[in-house]
């Protein structure tokens, strides 16, 4: 893998020595951790429920708990699809484009290495920025509302399943870029997935065991400790995986081919 | 050190390069010469491995260009024909980053070669500003830099001097010949001018084939010799005959142009031209002798003659 650490090292900088970090590190937990503040913290939006979501809920604090589990997971897996896909869409096009891909690949570099090292550093990036920081302040948030913490490992579990969504979509970016080299085509069919998913599934049933469109749903289950209703979406959860392993194999493949 | 055997690509129902089999011997300096589109910069990055041939095989340094790349670019500078740098990170951070793809000594020596070349490239006061802010010419000496970072045995340019005013042109020309006995240097390039300055030999590429290659003398000299051109007021039949008689003039060509002709008389031996070309037309009593050049032969006419396809 000759120049993937000096790459990830350039990816990096790109990351974390200029304004990016601070600016995802702020608009994603405010986004996040803000919306489900509202619902934790605002009796206006308790107040709200009927009478019997509060007796199925097991009382006022165990609904609010819900609702946030539900904005940090439901919304938030969504919401954090669409900006890995935004944020990722011009990192291999936008190197094409502006020649620094060649660039690089003058140099005594490997080309699995250029592919992994944007894939490396984004998704650690992406995890740090987007899923873990958010997470961190949201389990603090759901722990202060309960007086007591946040049963862990349940709450692990679903930012595992939120960790593999978004896998899948920075994974499925960076295969349309290497194919495509078009941000068009790699914003509408990752934006429809992200966007329009759950619409199709609820069409086709078959496919919410093929796509990840039904990890949202199935991450806020997890951490609900509603164990009975979680076997639906396993496939779901290995599909992604696979999926993830499939797009990074065929963008490997093809960059290895590719003239430049 | 280049070696290519009918080389080959084709992009789609374009032809880019055809068959150019090219040989470039260790420490020469070679201009890669050929009008827009001619498939300098897709050979170019043949070499490099950045593009795959369609067909035919290639080595630098007897390394395949397929297979070993890696290698082959470890022992290469490169210089792309517009240069791109990390815009938000400075001079002297760009040569850094890229000097971490070799393997170039401790955190001192690294710092002390990139010093010294932000120096060789005129770019010292500048090494700690923000690349985004460079001026094109700026942005072509700092390639050049990062090119020698790894004190390369090859140095593949591409158009190196397109973006420069003639003093940044001078001073790119000045740092090729500075390279000459020690490195290798492939350079494309549409100024002919530069080409004559600087290098040893020419190859010229003419719509992906390669039209000629050789030493640059032998390229724009050929076997015409010099030429003379004599203006008169008027060339009588018995004055051309009698050039033609002479063993050391090889040909005459006859050009009338407002009311006075215009001979251009090739020649084999220039000693004896020189002595007695001039005296034997003054002999002609009906002749009279306006203008006597020696013409020089430039690389542009014989680029010009291969691109218009004379």
């Amino acid at each position: 893998m000759r120049g993937l650490s000096t790459l990830i090292y350039k990816e990096n900088i790109a990351w974390w020595r200029t304004k990016k970090w601070m600016v995802n590190s702020v608009l994603w937990s405010i986004l996040i951790c803000g919306l489900m503040a509202n619902l934790l913290f605002i009796p206006t939006i308790a107040n709200m429920a009927t009478e019997t979501e509060l007796n199925q809920a097991g009382g006022i604090t165990a609904y609010v708990i819900s609702i946030g589990l539900a904005a940090l997971f439901e919304f938030g897996m969504a919401a954090i699809g669409i900006g890995v896909i935004i944020l990722t869409s011009d990192s291999f096009v936008g190197e094409f484009e502006n020649g620094i891909c060649t660039w690089m690949l003058s140099k005594p570099v490997n080309r699995k290495s250029y592919v992994l090292s944007k894939l490396i550093s984004n998704a650690m990036a992406i995890f740090i920025l987007l899923i873990a920081l958010p997470s961190t302040i949201a389990y603090l948030m759901l722990s202060y509302r309960m007086s007591e913490f946040f049963p862990l490992i349940s709450f692990l579990k679903g930012v595992g399943i939120m960790s593999i969504h978004t896998l899948f979509y920075l994974t499925l970016t960076m295969v349309l870029g290497i194919f495509t080299k078009n941000r068009a085509i790699i914003l509408a069919i990752a934006l429809a997935s992200a966007l329009g998913g759950s619409i199709v599934g609820s069409i086709i049933p078959q496919l919410f065991h093929v796509t990840p469109w039904i990890l949202p749903k199935l991450a806020s289950i997890v951490v609900s400790g509603d164990v009975q209703s979680t076997g639906f979406g396993f496939g779901s959860l290995i599909m992604s995986s696979v999926w993830s392993i499939v797009f990074v194999v065929a963008s490997l493949w093809k960059f290895e081919k590719m003239d430049l | 050190m280049i070696e290519t055997k009918n080389i080959r690509k084709v992009f789609g129902n374009v032809e880019a390069v055809e068959n150019v089999s090219l040989s470039v011997p260790e420490y020469s300096i070679l201009g890669f010469l050929g009008p827009n589109g001619a498939g300098k910069t897709t050979f170019i990055k043949m070499l490099m491995g950045l593009v795959k041939p369609s067909s035919g095989s290639g080595t630098v340094f007897g390394l395949d260009i397929v297979k070993d790349s890696v290698k082959i670019r470890e022992r290469v500078g490169y210089l792309s024909q517009n240069p791109k740098f990390i815009d938000h990170m400075t001079a002297r951070e760009n040569i850094l980053l890229i000097a971490r793809f070799f393997n170039i000594g401790n955190n001192k020596d690294v710092l002390n070669r990139c010093n010294s070349l932000l120096k060789k490239v005129g770019l010292e006061h500048k090494a700690n500003r923000p690349v985004k802010g460079f001026s094109g010419g700026e942005k072509q000496r700092l390639g050049i830099a990062i090119a020698l970072i790894n004190s390369p045995e090859l140095l593949i340019l591409d158009e190196p001097a397109a973006a420069l005013d003639p003093v940044g042109r001078e001073d790119v020309l000045g740092i090729i010949r500075s390279l000459k006995g020690n490195t290798t240097v492939f350079y494309s390039t549409h100024i002919l001018d530069d080409v004559q300055r600087v290098s040893d030999s020419v190859a010229i590429l003419n719509n992906g084939s390669l039209a000629t290659v050789g030493p640059i003398e032998n390229i724009i000299g050929g076997n015409k010799g010099p030429i003379y051109s004599v203006t008169v007021n008027k060339a009588e039949d018995r004055l051309i005959h009698s050039l033609d008689q002479f063993p050391w003039i090889t040909d005459v060509w006859i050009r009338e142009n407002d009311q006075r002709t215009i001979l251009k008389i090739s020649v084999q031996d220039e000693k004896i031209a020189e002595k007695d070309l001039l005296r034997h037309i003054l002999k002609d009593q009906n002749t009279t002798v306006l203008e006597f050049n020696k013409e020089k032969h430039e690389l542009e006419d014989v680029f010009m003659d291969i691109v218009k396809g004379e």
